[in-house]
């Protein structure tokens, strides 16, 4: 461990009397996370398949429904022991099977933060082509450029760790909650006829169909907080105190932020604020508008390397880097996604979203059932940090096979109701959706293999 | 168990962290019910009204 780091950054539990975050202050740290330009393309996506009434009612419903999964797998263990949400999945996939959770969370959070930095690169390009200042051709230049200016940026201020995150997001919260519902004001208040006759570009025919994706795509948006949310609640001393700003802090403010999306590409057919506040209002609100791209992306970008950085500590050849090294780890993908192919990933965000889907409706479920209803809100914290055979989460080889099986079997029943890629599904799907049928099905073979084969086998430490 | 080198602040940790008292709480009743409130029954009447 580099001598340098603090305790925050390591990786090791926190004790009680280092968690001293309020409430208030984890729900604006939670907040300025969730608010982000995502929630554009989250609204942008729905307005696809709804109109403005019933994609608020899906986005909103699915987002809590989502929000509430990841409370339930995440925040009783981190708060419990303060620590994140991958050494809170060990218990679970074993000293060695968590090595999973790790390649997820990296993988979505380089993923959404891929996102945001090209978001916030085409932003910036259109404004100054809506300004004159460059010409279409350079665009793609000033969004290369944009994101490697980023990415130093947040290397900088994280350097300060996780009191960087916390400094950064007091400034951030009353910036992004005002110029939010100011922007969404200036979209009803211009726009409202064209919104309330706006058709769904791809409605699918079937009414039940289009809200039950609407309602999914709120659920994944959500679920993507599982590699988030654990690094910020466990500097909460309990449960209680992170249980409103986890719900209403990080589920609330990406539909209500997705509505201003979502009205956008009904009414304007265009999501991106920086495009459509130049059309509404002129330069000086499309200059107001790329100042709030920048700083949601930036609390949210913040707080993913943060959380990445954390996460890779746990990988035992990552556990001597320096804080420094961790964050080039999670930076450097994103800079390298954002400069060869933004285009290309930008024009996936729902496939994306489905693998969201795939692998954390799957994670969350068998945290749920394994330390709240198996293990009864109890872990051994000794074992989720020390080890190998005889430890109590070596299970066979390091790998927990209730966990391998569910994780496949959830894999298989969301593959089966929605294809990711097409996004041709099967009933049940227009009356379930997919990902929580998935949580169901991982969370019923969880328990299944575990109380027949693993707790008879003396494993996992129950 | 395998015998390992532990750093001994982590040892520290873990020893404290292994005292129930020194564990933090996990959810009360009034949490359950705000998450089943807004995780279940707000969303479903919210689903309910824009179905309307």
């Amino acid at each position: 461990m580099s001598n340098s780091d603090t305790t925050q950054e390591n990786g090791w539990p926190l004790t009680k009397g280092e968690r001293d975050w309020k409430p208030w202050q984890l729900f604006m740290v939670l907040l300025v996370t969730a608010a982000a330009t995502w929630c554009y393309i989250i609204g942008e996506f729905v307005g696809y398949y709804l109109n403005l009434k019933m994609g608020i009612a899906a986005m909103t419903a699915g987002s809590m429904i989502g929000m509430l999964l990841v409370t339930l797998a995440v925040v009783p263990t981190a708060t419990r022991y303060g620590i994140d949400s991958i050494a809170a999945a060990r218990p679970q996939f074993g000293d060695r099977g968590w090595i999973i959770t790790v390649f997820l969370q990296y993988a979505s959070i380089i993923g959404w933060n891929c996102l945001l930095m090209i978001f916030f690169g085409k932003s910036v390009g259109q404004l100054l082509l809506a300004l004159n200042i460059i010409d279409p051709e350079s665009t793609t230049w000033v969004l290369r450029i944009v994101t490697v200016l980023a990415c130093v940026f947040v290397y900088l201020i994280l350097m300060r760790g996780g009191t960087g995150l916390e400094a950064v997001s007091k400034i951030l919260f009353f910036f992004i909650v005002a110029i939010g519902i100011w922007m969404l004001w200036i979209l009803l208040a211009n726009q409202s006829e064209a919104i309330a006759a706006a058709k769904p570009a791809y409605a699918s025919g079937s009414l039940r169909w289009d809200y039950v994706t609407g309602i999914e795509i709120g659920i994944v948006s959500l679920l993507s907080w599982w590699p988030y949310i654990g690094a910020m609640v466990r500097r909460a001393p309990d449960a209680h105190s992170a249980t409103l700003p986890s719900m209403i802090g990080m589920g609330l403010p990406v539909p209500l932020l997705s509505i201003v999306g979502l009205a956008a590409i009904l009414a304007l057919q265009v999501s991106d604020p920086s495009a459509w506040m130049i059309t509404l209002g002129g330069p000086v609100y499309g200059v107001i508008a790329l100042v709030f791209v920048i700083t949601a992306n930036l609390g949210t970008t913040l707080a993913g390397v943060y959380a990445t950085a954390v996460g890779l500590r746990q990988v035992p050849a990552l556990a001597n880097a320096k804080w420094s090294t961790l964050m080039l780890f999670a930076l450097v993908p994103v800079a390298f996604v954002s400069i060869v192919v933004p285009e290309l990933f930008f024009a996936n965000f729902g496939t994306f979203l489905a693998f969201i889907g795939v692998f954390f409706a799957p994670i969350c479920a068998i945290q749920i059932v394994d330390y709240l209803i198996l293990r009864r809100q109890r872990i051994s914290i000794r074992a989720v940090f020390i080890g190998g055979p005889g430890t109590d989460y070596h299970y066979w080889g390091g790998f927990n096979p209730a966990a391998i099986l569910a994780m496949a079997a959830g894999f298989g029943t969301y593959l089966y109701l929605l294809n990711p890629v097409s996004y041709a599904s099967r009933a049940p799907y227009d009356f379930l959706t997919a990902s929580l049928p998935t949580a169901v099905v991982a969370g019923v073979i969880y328990t299944i293999v575990t109380l027949l084969v693993v707790k008879p086998a003396g494993k996992g430490g129950y | 168990m395998t015998k390992q080198t532990i750093h001994p602040e982590l040892e520290r940790r873990l020893a404290t962290l292994e005292q129930p008292q020194a564990q933090g709480d996990g959810f009360g009743m009034v949490d359950w019910v705000w998450l089943v409130a807004l995780g279940i029954v707000g969303p479903a009447l919210l689903l309910v009204w824009g179905w309307q």
